[in-house]
């Protein structure tokens, strides 16, 4: 595929002036724009590159193919493609939630290409099983689609473009009334299988890169039980302790998500 | 909180980013079973099943959270005893006292959830049985197709004397033969093109063609049987040089539907006749003839999938699969064009194609 294909296609958005590239990765739910009060803040030092799934945000819906995107190996395959088109080397790779996951995937195929994984809220599998707390049970997750397919029944765009202030940050506010968190409902519910009914837990034993864990508190999404299973696994990683609570502290409490991932790259 | 806002007939709660309840009203805890003060203060996964909190983190807060606000959004609430009670939601941010909080009203919708959750499951049945037909008629069209070829084929070796000389009443035998075999070709090229239809598989590429060519190339194909049923077919009244953009071989496969109906419908010695002119950035092909017509509630009926008028005539030759005038309206709608009919009883049918204008050569 050529670049500018594959730039468009996950609506790829470079910025920053720096050389090294920090890669961010959107998680379910929303697209690119949950890194806005995030990825600014590494703009001064780092290549930022951001970018959407297939199927979320500004991405070009006609590239979607069921079958590719039924596993997060094609999430992954992504990922690679946006590092090779770009030549990005030497990749920070930040990934929120799902995005975690699909950064080892990816970092497991090339590992030459990343240094490190920075990952926020993960979990490599969100099911219960015998001695693993995941969180969840099949049910549960059965109730989200539920929740999802309601959700598209009669207002399908609830999600989709819709005009409206941004009262909390003004500035941000013009860009934001183009779009926001726009997502196609069946490739949802697909990507939400695809996340939700996944076991990573293979591909995290002994994985061999420098990681980062950030773990909130009373994350109803990622437990603390899962954090610290990864970081037990991952010999070369660090778990972070966050106080912000919840599963987006990128969006709820981004001071403090800028200043611990600013800690694991300079460490005083 | 007022007592007003307590007692209102819905739910509100106020929320703060890291998800604490800061206010609830008597409302919103009575609905779930709990006193206010077992829920302020508490993070609002206590009053959210498992699957609703997924969706509250993934989808509801960064809406609130980015967007200001978040509508029209169903989401279930669990109560103190376990249960589930489906709610719809609104909610908005606002500032108070230096902290951002997000207000969220809850509507109970039981009967609504219920009809849903029916709306759902129909859905989800009706999408399956139409992927599976949409698999069996393609299957299934390809697979006749291949028998019928060889029938044909070896009709016509007969025919031609391969395997010795055949009688005049033999002949006569194989022309039937082959022009029944003929009807079941086009019968199975509906279904298949039916099939793309549905599957929303069709490809039109598309160009200025000239329309008096087109519809020229569809009288040749027709003539002979207009000439057998002793029809008269004028072509006169299509304007000179006027073109369409449209998808060559869609075109003439949509002039052949309305040509082949035209001829199936119009009694012996009848008219029927094709104009064509531009009507402002629209293009306007009709055919027209002279046949028994259509009764005014069928009009529409006609283009739907395996409806067509013959269907209780006693003449074999009137009856078909009833796709030709369904696959002919979707090949013009995928043209961004349209087919329409119009009749008066007794006094012949008018088909109407509307295709984008692309000028005069």
């Amino acid at each position: 595929m050529a670049m500018t294909d594959i730039i468009s296609r996950n609506n790829v958005r470079i910025s920053g002036s720096g050389t090294q590239p920090m890669l961010f990765a959107h998680g379910f739910g929303c697209d690119q724009n949950m890194w806005r009060f995030v990825a600014p803040a590494f703009e001064h030092h780092y290549r930022v590159v951001l970018f959407d799934y297939v199927g979320s945000g500004k991405s070009d819906l006609s590239a979607y193919d069921r079958e590719r995107y039924s596993t997060l190996d094609g999430y992954a395959s992504d990922v690679l493609e946006i590092c090779e088109v770009l030549d990005l080397q030497d990749v920070i790779f930040v990934g929120h939630s799902v995005s975690s996951m699909i950064g080892v995937l990816a970092a497991k195929r090339e590992p030459a290409r990343f240094s490190r994984l920075i990952m926020v809220g993960p979990s490599p599998r969100y099911i219960n099983d015998d001695g693993y707390t995941g969180g969840f049970e099949r049910a549960d997750i059965e109730g989200l689609l539920d929740l999802m397919d309601k959700n598209y029944i009669g207002w399908a765009s609830f999600l989709a473009p819709v005009v409206m202030k941004n009262a909390d940050r003004p500035e941000l506010g013009q860009e934001l009334e183009e779009s926001f968190c726009s997502t196609d409902p069946k490739i949802a519910r697909a990507f939400a299988e695809a996340t939700f009914f996944a076991d990573n837990r293979a591909d995290v034993v002994g994985l061999e890169m420098p990681s980062l864990i950030m773990q909130c508190a009373e994350d109803a999404i990622a437990p603390v039980e899962v954090g610290q299973y990864l970081s037990r696994v991952i010999p070369s990683s660090t778990l972070r302790m966050m106080k912000a609570t919840g599963h987006c502290p990128h969006v709820s409490h981004p001071e403090e998500t800028v200043q611990a991932i600013k800690e694991y790259l300079s460490p005083q | 909180m007022d007592s007003t806002l307590n007692t209102v007939p819905c739910g509100f709660v106020s929320i703060a980013d890291d998800g604490t309840m800061k206010a609830v009203n008597v409302t919103l805890a009575e609905m779930l079973g709990y006193r206010r003060s077992e829920l302020e203060g508490w993070h609002v996964q206590k009053i959210l099943p498992p699957g609703g909190r997924i969706f509250y983190q993934t989808h509801v807060f960064p809406l609130l959270k980015l967007h200001s606000r978040a509508d029209e959004i169903y989401i279930a609430l669990r109560a103190s005893d376990g249960s589930d009670i489906p709610v719809l939601m609104n909610g908005a941010r606002r500032e108070s006292d230096g902290e951002w909080l997000n207000d969220c009203v809850f509507v109970k919708m039981i009967q609504r959830h219920e009809f849903e959750d029916q709306l759902l499951q129909a859905r989800r049945l009706a999408e399956e049985a139409n992927a599976a037909k949409a698999r069996f008629l393609s299957m299934m069209s390809h697979d006749l197709r291949t028998p019928l070829t060889g029938v044909m084929g070896h009709a016509a070796l007969l025919a031609g004397g391969a395997f010795g000389a055949v009688t005049a009443e033999q002949v006569e035998s194989l022309d039937r033969i082959k022009e029944a075999s003929h009807e079941l070709l086009r019968m199975i090229n509906d279904i298949l093109g039916f099939a793309q239809v549905e599957s929303r598989t069709i490809t039109v590429s598309l160009e200025p063609v000239d329309v008096r060519q087109s519809v020229e190339r569809a009288e040749r194909l027709v003539r002979p049987r207009v000439d057998e049923r002793g029809l008269t077919l004028s072509t006169d009244g299509i304007a000179a040089g006027l073109t369409v953009l449209a998808d060559r071989d869609r075109l003439q496969q949509i002039l052949l539907n309305l040509l082949t109906n035209a001829i199936k419908f119009t009694p012996r010695g009848g008219r029927i006749s094709v104009e064509a002119d531009d009507a402002g950035e629209r293009t306007v092909i009709r055919v027209a003839d002279s046949g028994e017509g259509i009764p005014e509630d069928q009009l529409e009926a006609i283009f739907q999938p395996f409806v067509q008028l013959g269907e209780q005539s006693a003449d074999s030759s009137k009856r078909g699969v009833g796709l030709g005038l369904a696959i002919s309206r979707e090949l013009a709608r995928a043209m961004a064009g349209d087919v329409s009919a119009a009749s008066t009883s007794g006094a012949g049918s008018v088909f109407t194609i509307t295709l984008p204008y692309a000028g005069r050569t």
